[in-house]
């Protein structure tokens, strides 16, 4: 729960979802469910030779179990926080 | 073609029910059914038009030409979805789908037939795991991505990497250098200060002082540094 507690902070702000498939999209964050499905707005694809069809895509949704990485803007990383959440949640608390 | 559909994570159907919808297995039923919608798989392959029906674990495409072409995908394939609509070139409106073919992160997709994917490249091109369904009512395709999402949300991975377990990507030197400083007590530091606050206070030539300061430290347990 705790990334999906946290990747609702970032609605609004832009992230860039990598694919495990290596397809990585730009966009700002529309919303997030439990699963860790992400829906993105306003996404450019940042290696679009590869997926030529996807330059007039605009919204997507993209299933959480095929996301490696997401690549948050550091200026809206708390790490602080984070590492807070995390060492609460690894007591089980 | 089916092969290469396979190889994608397609299922070809050849058989429908009496009705022309799919042929359902015990507990399914057909949520949604989008109608005149054209099916092009990878960059090109033009399958026409056809019925999409969408049922609680799969979508089933079926060909309105031809009976015996159809594919069906399990929503844990389809990796992301979104509405394209193009402005600046003649590419008609479509719902834009990839899918999860499985090979490389260790089959998540949905049951990919097709063994010898990557090694068989008759046409000399790689088919790639996308594609578009181009309804001939663009305005279905909000309902039709709406669809598709629900579809996803109704079919989590039940994976054996529990969120208890959690399988996490790490920067190693990173975790030891955060458990070393967490092992000489830098994370926790009002623990070990207690009630004392000048137990940390740097020795001062007062010999009071010094004689506090190094009395052993009551309740930190690991707070000597290895090697003193």
């Amino acid at each position: 729960m705790l990334f999906y507690s946290y990747f609702k902070t970032l609605v609004g702000k832009e992230v860039t979802v990598e694919l495990k498939n290596d397809l990585a999209i730009t966009g700002t964050l529309h919303s997030v469910d439990q699963y860790l499905n992400i829906k993105l707005n306003n996404i450019r694809v940042v290696n679009e030779q590869k997926y030529p069809h996807m330059l007039s895509v605009r919204a997507c949704f993209v299933r959480g179990s095929v996301v490696r990485y997401v690549q948050l803007p550091p200026g809206s990383v708390d790490v602080e926080l984070l590492h807070d959440a995390t060492r609460r949640e690894a007591r089980g608390g | 073609m089916l092969e290469q559909a396979e190889s994608i994570g397609l299922q070809p159907v050849a058989e429908r029910s009496a009705d022309g919808g799919p042929l359902l297995e015990d507990e399914e039923s057909v949520l949604h059914k989008f109608e005149r919608l054209q099916l092009v798989i990878g960059a090109s392959t033009d399958q026409g038009e056809g019925s999409l029906f969408i049922t609680e674990w799969r979508i089933v495409w079926l060909s309105a030409a031809d009976p015996t072409l159809g594919y069906s995908c399990e929503f844990p394939a389809v990796s992301m979805h979104a509405v394209a609509t193009d402005e600046e070139s003649s590419h008609r409106p479509c719902l834009y789908i990839q899918l999860d073919a499985g090979d490389e992160e260790g089959g998540l997709g949905g049951g990919a037939g097709g063994g010898s994917s990557g090694e068989e490249e008759e046409e000399g091109e790689e088919l790639l795991p996308e594609l578009r369904l181009i309804p001939a009512d663009a305005s279905q395709l909000e309902a039709m991505f709406q669809a598709f999402c629900d579809g996803a949300e109704r079919n989590p991975d039940f994976s054996e990497e529990d969120e208890e377990t959690g399988a996490c990507f790490y920067d190693e030197d990173e975790v030891l250098a955060g458990a070393a400083a967490a092992a000489i007590g830098v994370g926790d530091v009002e623990e070990l200060v207690g009630e004392d606050p000048a137990r940390f206070e740097d020795a001062d030539d007062d010999e009071e002082e010094e004689e506090e300061a190094q009395q052993p430290a009551a309740g930190g347990a690991a707070v000597q540094p290895n090697g003193c």
